[in-house]
């Protein structure tokens, strides 16, 4: 179960006028895997500026954030702490539970995305054949309706 | 036979792969089709008060049949002209022939009584329409069916010419002075159809929205359904060879092919295609004018079946 703040999202945002957001994941124990919890998320990369040396925009995936919730039985000594955050006990609940941050250690290094983008340079370029284009294209249609067309 | 060629006709509608494949993804399609086609046939019949609530409800559901307007004013008031032409009217047929003078004369007739019903029936039905779902919605009715159009600006690929203009440009001062040079050319050509084959009216929308949807800032595959659901109302009309057809449908294919191979590179492989997807889209629309152009030369305003019917 995945609960997205803001729930609202605009997905056509290109990355820079995009607002952050934040994913909450409740994770299933893995019953390969005594003590084990997983979860896979698939990621799409928004569309970033176009650069001007032709280099990928990079991203880098942090690790995220382990919350283990002092709820039901589960009290260990972090609860004793004031709360991190508060959030949903579970999924759909409105009950709100207090939720500690785990120390861990990422199993591998900080991933880079790397996502393409178009290239500044051809900026002008791009704009006067595109344009040319379609004036070619519309004056072959405009010619051939001018021909064919009924003006009476 | 007509009415194996009706039969042939609807086929290339009701089984087609493209209008099965976008209807089922979600999109509406082809209630929007009903409704533009259920228009068109009323307004040529006749019935210009139900063509109007046709209308009127398709421009609710989606906003590109306001560009029917125009080919439906000009048809409209061109039935009408030809009861008064038995009139005689001798000083039209000796006027000189200019382009200002047609034109003039054109527009200002279209200020006919039965056009003015027509869009007044049209108006009020859409403004019924926007007041009860602003009733019911509110504000977020508004921005999401009207305003978000104005300002939108969808950068990412598609098949349109201009999306690798409008990305690279999408945050300087041209932006908007390109974003109204794309507009141009579409209006230009919108104009000059409607005025030279408003008489066929079918004929006339179908080179509309071809038009629009080939020349406008964005393009995705679910904007072909628009004009493919008129083209079995055409295709008796285009005096064309089978070999002819099916090369052209080929090569429209292959068009959209040559488009889809550098995107999916882009979108889930992450190549750098940019360049590719952009010469594409150029190309995908010299094939759309080109097709459209081949309609064009090929048209014929009667079909035989209506010569055969006259003769009997």
């Amino acid at each position: 179960q995945a609960v997205l703040i803001p729930d609202v999202v605009d997905v056509e945002a290109p990355e820079y006028s995009a607002q952050g957001l934040v994913v909450l994941l409740s994770l299933e124990p893995d019953p390969h895997c005594p003590g084990c919890f997983g979860a896979a998320v698939p990621i799409h990369g928004r569309y970033h500026r176009p650069a001007g040396d032709g280099e990928d925009a990079l991203v880098a995936l942090k690790s995220p954030e382990v919350l283990l919730c002092c709820c039901d039985d589960r009290l260990s000594a972090e609860c004793w702490k004031p709360a991190e955050v508060e959030a949903p006990c579970s999924g759909k609940s409105d009950h709100l539970c207090q939720w500690y941050s785990a120390t861990h250690r990422p199993a591998h290094e900080e991933l880079i995305l790397r996502v393409p983008v178009g290239l500044r340079q051809h900026s002008s370029l791009v704009c006067v054949v595109t344009l040319l284009a379609t004036v070619l294209c519309s004056s072959l249609i405009l010619a051939a309706v001018c021909r064919h067309g009924v003006f009476s | 036979s007509p009415r194996q060629a009706c039969g042939c006709c609807a086929a290339a509608w009701l089984l087609n792969p493209l209008p099965m494949a976008v209807s089922s993804r979600g999109n509406a399609e082809a209630l929007v089709a009903l409704l533009v086609l259920a228009a068109l046939h009323l307004a040529e019949a006749g019935s210009v008060g139900k063509a109007a609530v046709c209308y009127g409800l398709a421009v609710h559901v989606k906003i590109y049949p306001l560009t029917y307007a125009l080919p439906i004013a000009l048809h409209l008031q061109s039935k009408r002209r030809s009861g008064e032409r038995a009139a005689g009217t001798g000083r039209d047929k000796t006027a000189k022939f200019t382009l200002m003078g047609y034109l003039r004369q054109l527009f200002v007739k279209v200020l006919n009584r039965e056009v003015l019903f027509f869009g007044a029936v049209a108006g009020s039905v859409l403004a019924a329409l926007t007041v009860v779902f602003y009733h019911l919605y509110g504000w977020e009715f508004l921005e999401r069916a009207y305003l978000y159009h104005l300002t939108r600006r969808d950068i990412r690929h598609n098949f349109s010419p201009y999306f690798y203009m409008l990305y690279l440009t999408a945050e300087s001062k041209w932006s908007f002075a390109l974003g109204l040079a794309a507009f141009l050319p579409q209006l230009l050509l919108l104009v000059v159809v409607s005025v030279a084959f408003y008489r066929d009216l079918a004929f006339c929308c179908f080179l509309h929205t071809a038009i629009f949807v080939s020349f406008n800032k964005v393009c995705t595959s679910q904007y072909f359904v628009w004009y493919l659901c008129l083209l079995p109302i055409v295709i008796p009309r285009i005096k064309m060879s089978w070999r002819r057809s099916v090369l052209l449908l080929f090569v429209w294919f292959v068009g959209q092919g040559l488009w889809l191979a550098p995107a999916y590179l882009l979108e889930f492989k992450g190549y750098n295609t940019f360049i590719l997807i952009w010469l594409a889209g150029l190309l995908f629309l010299f094939i759309n004018s080109f097709i459209l152009v081949q309609i064009i030369s090929h048209y014929q305003q009667e079909t035989q079946v209506d010569k055969k019917l006259k003769q009997q």
